[in-house]
């Protein structure tokens, strides 16, 4: 598998896991330590791929 | 926000809810992630080895090994949904007779067995408040059968949880009075496979009808399963004439995409989840204990044995009547808090459930009730 294609599959797939988190938490989404460092964990997987996509296209 | 001309469904991530129907078939990240990569047409086919059930890549023929073990049986197929795996047993086992159900039957289970031929015949409830079924009767029932019609009915259908009101029956009994009449018997798990653990030959079931959208956190479509025991086997997964790898009942192959995958990919989940079906009781009985501190009464068995929750609501029709959004007045009462999944416009009686809800979750849904119905 392309990395490009391959790093587009894994950010939707963290999308999913940051969207299990709205569902475990709705309606108020009051976050607990735990919960909280896993979306920001999310978050960086999801900028990184981002980055190496970015990166990858522009050259 | 919306997708092209269609608004986007967003009532897991924003709300808290409560719709009966929903809660059992809400998917796993896992079962999301495998929608998303086998979304296209026929996705699932692309090392086909002659019939679905056979392919390897994905493992659907492990995971249908897997699927017998966990639900007590011998062998299993995959179905469109609940209702073709009801369907595909009463065409196969029908010779133009009869069928005796339950009364809370789904109304899916009637209209299969129209179209399989067999003229229903029903097992009565006991009526409000409770509206339980006697697994019981059904030795009685058999023997009207026989005097009405000369013959024992073709087939034997129990609802094992009804939709309407959450009663759990006893299957064993009706098992038992199957094997002594010996007519087949099929367990309709809609209801409760995937929520709770089910041993289908030892509660004497000869198949077993489940629902993957509705219990065992599927989605991305329809999707059912079809479990038999082996004397059945050549009757019912018998393949056609000159395709005999495609299983006749189920059109030779039937979900061919991603609904399947999500089915597979939540199992490992789904498997671990029946253990905690009490747990799973302990909230639905909670949140009725709170609820009748107003005028609210529970219907179906009481205590509870299942999520499903039906109630009587004077508490909420009385205000109703006086309110200005008359009976939407619950609806938007409750949506206002986060709260959703009960029909718009109901206050005199209404079906909720509490399945997969955090016990925060189940605590704030209570109050609310509680609060709008002025405690």
């Amino acid at each position: 598998m392309e990395e490009v294609v391959e790093k587009t599959f894994e950010m939707a797939f963290l999308i999913e896991d940051l969207r299990e988190i709205w569902r475990k938490t709705a309606p108020f989404h009051k976050l607990n330590e735990e919960e909280k460092e896993k979306v920001l964990e999310i978050i960086d997987g999801i900028k990184n791929n981002c980055d190496y996509i970015s990166d990858k296209v522009a050259k | 926000m919306n997708i092209g001309n269609y608004q986007l469904r967003d009532r897991e991530e924003s709300f808290i809810n409560l719709n009966p129907l929903q809660t059992g078939g809400r998917t796993t990240p896992d079962a999301r992630k495998a929608i998303i990569s086998y979304i296209d047409g026929y996705s699932i086919c692309d090392w086909c080895k002659g019939a679905l059930h056979i392919t390897t890549e994905p493992d659907i023929a492990g995971f249908l090994i897997d699927v017998s073990d966990f639900l007590g049986m011998d062998y299993a197929l995959p179905t469109n949904g609940c209702r073709e795996a009801k369907y595909g047993v009463m065409h196969a086992i029908s010779k133009g007779g009869s069928i005796l159900c339950d009364a809370n039957m789904h109304y899916s289970s009637e209209i299969s067995a129209e179209r399989a031929g067999l003229k229903v015949y029903k097992v009565p409830n006991n009526g409000e408040p409770e509206y339980k079924v006697n697994p019981l009767d059904y030795a009685e029932k058999i023997e009207d059968i026989k005097k009405e019609t000369g013959s024992y009915p073709d087939l034997v259908l129990l609802t094992h949880v009804d939709g309407e009101y959450g009663n759990l029956v006893d299957p064993k009994q009706v098992g038992k009075i199957c094997k002594d009449y010996s007519v087949p018997f099929l367990l309709n798990t809609a209801y409760s496979s995937g929520r709770m653990e089910i041993k289908g030959k030892k509660l004497g079931a000869d198949f077993i009808a489940c629902s993957g959208h509705k219990s065992w956190a599927s989605g991305g479509g329809n999707i059912g399963i079809l479990a038999i025991s082996e004397e059945w086997e050549e009757k019912i997964f018998k393949g056609g004439t000159n395709w005999k790898s495609k299983p006749i009942e189920i059109l030779g192959c039937s979900s061919r995409g991603s609904s399947l995958m999500a089915m597979m990919a939540s199992f490992p989940y789904v498997k671990e989840r029946v253990k905690r079906w009490d747990e799973e009781v302990k909230k639905a009985r909670y949140l009725v204990e709170e609820l009748t501190k107003i005028d609210i009464n529970p219907l179906g068995e009481s205590p509870k044995n299942h999520d499903l929750i039906k109630i009587d609501t004077p508490v909420y029709d009385k205000i109703a009547r006086g309110h200005k959004k008359k009976g939407y007045f619950l609806y938007y009462e409750l949506k206002d808090r986060g709260i959703i999944g009960m029909k718009p416009g109901r206050t005199k009686r209404f079906k909720i459930s509490t399945y997969g809800l955090s016990w925060d979750q189940v605590k704030y849904v209570a109050e609310s009730f509680l609060e709008i119905g002025g405690d």
